[in-house]
């Protein structure tokens, strides 16, 4: 409504046609959102690091460079241009992946034994990259500003590089991860990841029905306490197989098969 | 007692009048709002984002489309989006369309900015970030902020991993 009346008051007051008025509108929209970008990758990089002090970096420079590629392969068509994502891999049994805003993703050793081809991989990545692209952990730290604006938010809130602003800035990393490792985003978050990751597979060629396949082998675990973490800050599978399938049959993408890459992924995990 | 009804009915009239002229300038806003909603600008995120015939993923691909081209949005059908680019139509996937502008890449890791160490001293980022990684970042009376331990190295050497997006598209397409 309000946008319907402030499109109306200014093509009164300024006679320019409706393509360039739009063409304005999202420039200025955008200098704002490039301006909190920057405080969104700082917020982030301090919760990358607080989750590299819990579970230990996994080095093996061949497995790390097969994660990222794939992540990097997604993100480059179906991320946010403006961040550079990075990908790697803890060195734990428990079996969960992350994501910190501003572009950190991180995936355990424990997943990885778990998955049976690429796609389930690309499937979880792509889960990861969503909850990146929403701004889920921003939103559900209501990192608001006065323009209602989720980045510019941030760098309302940790605008300088003084020491009370940095002290801000570690308390909210402290929320954050509280969040990813006690707390969970919203089920409502954590279905939009999943539905999204979905149309990220299809998009980029993999098997989608893999991802299910994958949630599904969670079960057990979850049921024998190996992925602690997961079953603490997610929806139960049922939950998400449910919602899932709902939204495959309302697109009607049952008849989607893709490339599921199970020699490959095989090739670089063969040792792990 | 009749003061006070008419008190109440002229209290009245004006909420009338107010509801009236929010309906008459709103009515019209609504629907410019429907008109602006229905054609909107959008921006192709991906690098080579497929422009195809039809919406489905087996459909013929028209051409692709390179990262920033403004494209015109013409209609949605459940995940993909009829697109307007210069000479051409085709359907899109919706995630492929951002709807602002398509930004420059950003990066934090060549700032360098002073702050105070838990040894007292105003550090630079890179050595904050040693510094921090095993001490912890503390305020001005020395006591530790966070209780969580961070690794600060360890995303150093993530961030130093070099990553091609070209190849990495490449990479993914491939298919047993």
């Amino acid at each position: 409504m309000l946008l319907g009346f402030c499109t109306v008051a200014f093509s009164f007051t300024f006679p320019v046609n409706a393509h360039e008025f739009r063409l304005r509108a999202n420039h200025i929209f955008w200098k704002n959102q490039e301006a909190g970008t920057e405080k969104e990758i700082d917020f982030g990089r301090g919760v990358a690091a607080k989750i590299l002090g819990k579970y230990p970096i996994f080095k093996d420079q061949e497995k790390v460079n097969y994660v990222s590629q794939i992540g990097t392969g997604i993100s480059a068509q179906l991320g946010r241009p403006e961040l550079r994502y990075y990908f790697g891999i803890l060195d734990t049994e428990d079996i969960n992946a992350y994501a910190a805003p501003g572009g950190y993703i991180f995936v355990t050793t424990g997943a990885l034994k778990l998955m049976r081809n690429e796609a389930q991989l690309a499937g979880v990545l792509a889960h990861e990259l969503a909850h990146i692209d929403q701004k889920h952990i921003v939103k559900q730290l209501n990192l608001q500003s006065s323009d209602r604006s989720l980045t510019s938010g941030i760098a309302q809130i940790l605008g300088g590089a003084t020491l009370s602003a940095k002290i801000a800035l570690e308390r909210l990393n402290d929320l954050a991860f509280k969040m990813l490792m006690e707390e969970g985003l919203s089920k409502k978050d954590e279905a939009d990841a999943d539905q999204k990751a979905l149309e990220m597979l299809i998009s980029t060629g993999y098997d989608p029905q893999s991802y299910l396949d994958y949630l599904l082998s969670l079960k057990p675990h979850l049921e024998q306490g190996q992925a602690k973490v997961l079953s603490k800050t997610h929806p139960t599978i049922d939950t998400r197989i449910k919602i899932l399938s709902e939204f495959i049959s309302r697109h009607e993408l049952d008849s989607i098969h893709g490339k599921k890459n199970e020699k490959r992924f095989k090739q670089f995990m063969a040792s792990l | 007692m009749l003061l006070l009804s008419r008190f109440d009915s002229k209290l009245l009239r004006k909420k009338y009048y107010i509801y009236f002229t929010a309906v008459i300038v709103l009515l019209p806003c609504t629907f410019t709002a429907a008109l602006f909603a229905k054609e909107m600008t959008g921006y192709i995120k991906g690098l080579g984002s497929p422009l195809r015939e039809q919406p489905k993923i087996s459909s013929k691909v028209l051409t692709k489309l390179s990262r920033g081209t403004e494209v015109l949005s013409k209609e949605t059908k459940g995940l993909w989006q009829k697109v307007e680019v210069g000479e051409n139509q085709g359907w899109v996937m919706r995630g492929q369309i951002s709807d602002v502008p398509v930004g420059v890449k950003k990066s934090i890791l060549s700032q360098k900015i002073r702050l105070q160490s838990s040894s007292g001293k105003r550090v630079r980022l890179r050595t904050f970030t040693a510094v921090v990684g095993v001490r912890g970042l503390v305020d001005k009376k020395g006591q530790k902020i966070s209780p969580y331990k961070t690794d600060y190295l360890a995303l150093e050497w993530l961030e130093k991993q070099p990553t091609d997006e070209e190849n990495s598209v490449q990479f993914v397409t491939f298919s047993e």
